[in-house]
């Protein structure tokens, strides 16, 4: 009733008018633009299958405890992280800027992020199993950006480099932090059947323990100095734009707090304060805590909406 | 070494399957007389042999003209080392295409004591060289062999028939290599110098441990092991300071009471960072049960260890018909160059 309405109301017969009689410019720049909407949504759903296909792959290696090498790997997810790129450099051209303003985009880059940084630590430390735990996640964030819907008009108000930086910067260190996680919970993993004498088939297939500790580490540490500096760009980006704010903003809140967790986590970590076992939880707490909880943060902020 | 008629390839020998060591030590042969046996073969009407003698095992792969020739050369080579009637049941005969199939399965490892093991690939290969070496092996022969070597290389990237430690030495290294990634940089401390303690820390150095303390109750056996092994002897009394500093405890004295209670261990984990793998190999036990629910500390005793490794040898002996089925295409493969060569040899004919 509602789609009804609004084809025949007054307002939507206003809006397509021009399009019955369009100018023959108009009109080359609209089929250029559906060409490319359709290219577009045809890269996504590429990408979307062949993750899809990756993360079979490499469960299906898992489940039969059979050896899941690097170069099998990268004919699947690789192809896929072009495509993914591809995607991204499209629409931040079709956008005319750095395709993380809306949530939609967000994702996208969150996703682009995860497999960068999981694809650079497999052809670095041979961890190639990290794809079986860390693809879930990638297809998690593309198929809520699919839901979310690309809408051009759902974006983060006023941009500059500042706010462009802020959230690029942002994002990866959201990325390196899922990622601390990720290796987190795999560790968690093992350590569970080590400690109960259950282990698996798989148990022996999957990266050291302690190798996975020492990365969840590394990730954490640079996940926090990447979120420290985005931060310090995002309130640059207050200060020199000038947008009205106010500090108990729930956006701002949540950004403190995340970054005094991760601080804490650093230092205990760093100060040998913390157990193997317990670190790996509290890496997977934060990393589920900021996954779940972004989206809601920025829905009650006064001036960090995807709609604002 | 001119064959005349249709050549033939057969086996013969026996096995841990069909004869007890007494037996099998009878026909043993040297490595150093292997080359003197295969000339005692050419010379009973062979045309070329290669012999496999191990612990287990003393079989013979040989080619010669089609009939009953081979056969009894290869008997009398038996007889002469005293083959009685008695043994007669425990000796195996194989024509084409078991004896190709019988070298496949051997070499793969699906006939060794230890279903899967490695060690009889590099023995084959060793018995393989000599008689090549020696001039002993016919163009028969060295497609046999080079055929079965690729077989068994076949069969273990295909199948999971060598995974998983079979030994409870192997599967504590592997346990411990899991935890910590690289053992190189890793000290292990054993608590006792006897045999088991032996074999577990070789297990761990065939691994990569470099760090070897040994303490004992007897300060010179503490010594000698650890002079063995490459590390150094610590005082009995002193093993929980040096706890502190390796990432394996290995328990295995001879104690009626734990050595290693909680509370001991709990005052060590305070001093160190890492976690701490613990065997305890001893019976009865070293170590508190209770030692295992201590946050960094994983415990292992005989049995723990001893059901992975029954798990993964059942593992293995699963793979078997998979293995079967790999290999039979490779000696079907072995059959098709041998009926090109027999079209070959017809043709110039």
């Amino acid at each position: 009733m509602m789609i009804a309405a609004r084809v025949t109301g007054p307002d939507r017969t206003r809006l397509t008018a021009p399009e019955f009689q369009p100018r023959p410019a108009r009109r080359r720049a609209g089929r250029a633009l559906f060409i490319m909407m359709n290219a577009q949504a045809g890269l996504f759903w590429m990408v979307l299958g062949l993750y899809g296909l990756g993360l079979f792959f490499a469960l299906w290696r898992l489940a039969g405890a059979r050896a899941y090498r690097l170069w099998p790997k990268l004919a699947i997810v690789l192809p896929a992280f072009l495509l993914h790129t591809g995607f991204l450099w499209e629409h931040g051209l079709a956008q005319g800027r750095c395709p993380v303003a809306t949530f939609f985009e967000t994702l996208v880059f969150i996703a682009w992020c995860v497999v960068a940084l999981q694809l650079a630590l497999s052809l670095a430390f041979r961890l190639n199993y990290l794809t079986v735990f860390a693809m879930p996640l990638v297809l998690l964030c593309l198929l809520a950006a699919l839901a979310v819907g690309d809408r051009a008009a759902a974006r983060i108000g006023a941009r500059g480099i500042w706010l462009g930086t802020h959230a690029a910067v942002d994002i990866l260190a959201f990325a390196a932090l899922a990622l601390s996680g990720v290796a987190s919970l795999m560790y968690l993993i093992q350590e569970f059947q080590l400690r109960r004498h259950r282990l698996s088939t798989s148990f022996m297939l999957l990266p050291p323990m302690l190798r996975l500790q020492s990365l969840a580490t590394w990730l954490l540490a640079g996940g926090f100095l990447l979120y420290t500096a985005g931060l310090v760009g995002g309130v640059a980006a207050l200060v020199i734009q000038k947008t009205a704010h106010t500090c108990a903003d729930a956006k701002l809140l949540w950004a403190a707090g995340v970054w005094f967790y991760y601080l804490v986590l650093v230092v205990g970590r760093t100060g040998g304060r913390l157990s193997g076992r317990r670190f790996a939880w509290l890496c997977l707490g934060g990393a589920v805590f900021v996954l779940a909880t972004f989206a809601l943060a920025n829905a009650w902020s006064g001036f960090h909406r995807f709609d604002a | 070494m001119k064959p005349a008629g249709k050549m033939e390839l057969v086996a013969m020998g026996l096995s841990h399957h069909t004869a007890p060591v007494e037996v099998r030590e009878l026909f043993a042969v040297s490595e150093a007389d292997l080359g003197a046996a295969l000339v005692e073969l050419a010379g009973d009407g062979a045309h070329g042999a290669v012999l496999v003698s191990t612990c287990n095992r003393v079989e013979i792969w040989a080619e010669g003209e089609e009939g009953e020739g081979l056969r009894a050369a290869i008997e009398a080579f038996f007889r002469r080392r005293g083959l009685a009637e008695a043994h007669r049941e425990a000796l195996r005969f194989w024509r084409l295409p078991d004896s190709v199939q019988r070298l496949y399965e051997l070499a793969s490892g699906l006939d060794s004591m230890v279903v899967g093991e490695t060690e009889i690939l590099g023995q084959v290969k060793e018995a393989y060289r000599i008689a090549h070496e020696a001039g002993r092996t016919g163009p028969l022969l060295n497609r046999l062999f080079q055929g079965a070597f690729a077989a068994a290389k076949a069969v273990r990237s295909a199948t999971r028939i060598g995974r998983g430690s079979v030994s409870v030495g192997s599967v504590a290294a592997d346990l411990a290599g899991q935890l910590f990634g690289d053992l190189t940089t890793r000290g292990v401390l054993l608590l006792g110098a006897g045999e088991i303690a032996e074999t577990a820390a070789r297990a761990l150095l065939a691994r990569g441990a470099t760090r070897i303390r040994v303490a004992n109750r007897s300060a010179e056996r503490a010594q000698t092991l650890a002079a063995q092994l490459g590390g150094e002897a610590v005082p009995w009394e002193d093993w929980a300071s040096a706890c502190e500093s390796v990432a394996v405890l290995l328990a295995c004295a001879s104690a009626p009471e734990p050595i290693v209670t909680s509370a001991r261990l709990a005052s060590v984990l305070a001093r160190r960072k890492e976690p701490l793998f613990v065997m305890d190999l001893a019976v009865p036990r070293n170590v508190e049960r209770s030692a295992g629910d201590l946050d960094g500390v994983y415990l292992y005793d005989m049995d723990d260890l001893q059901v992975i490794a029954e798990r993964n040898l059942a593992a293995r002996q699963e793979e078997i018909a998979t293995c079967r089925q790999i290999l039979r295409a490779k000696v079907a493969e072995f059959f098709r160059w041998m009926e090109a060569r027999e079209r070959i040899a017809g043709g110039r004919a």
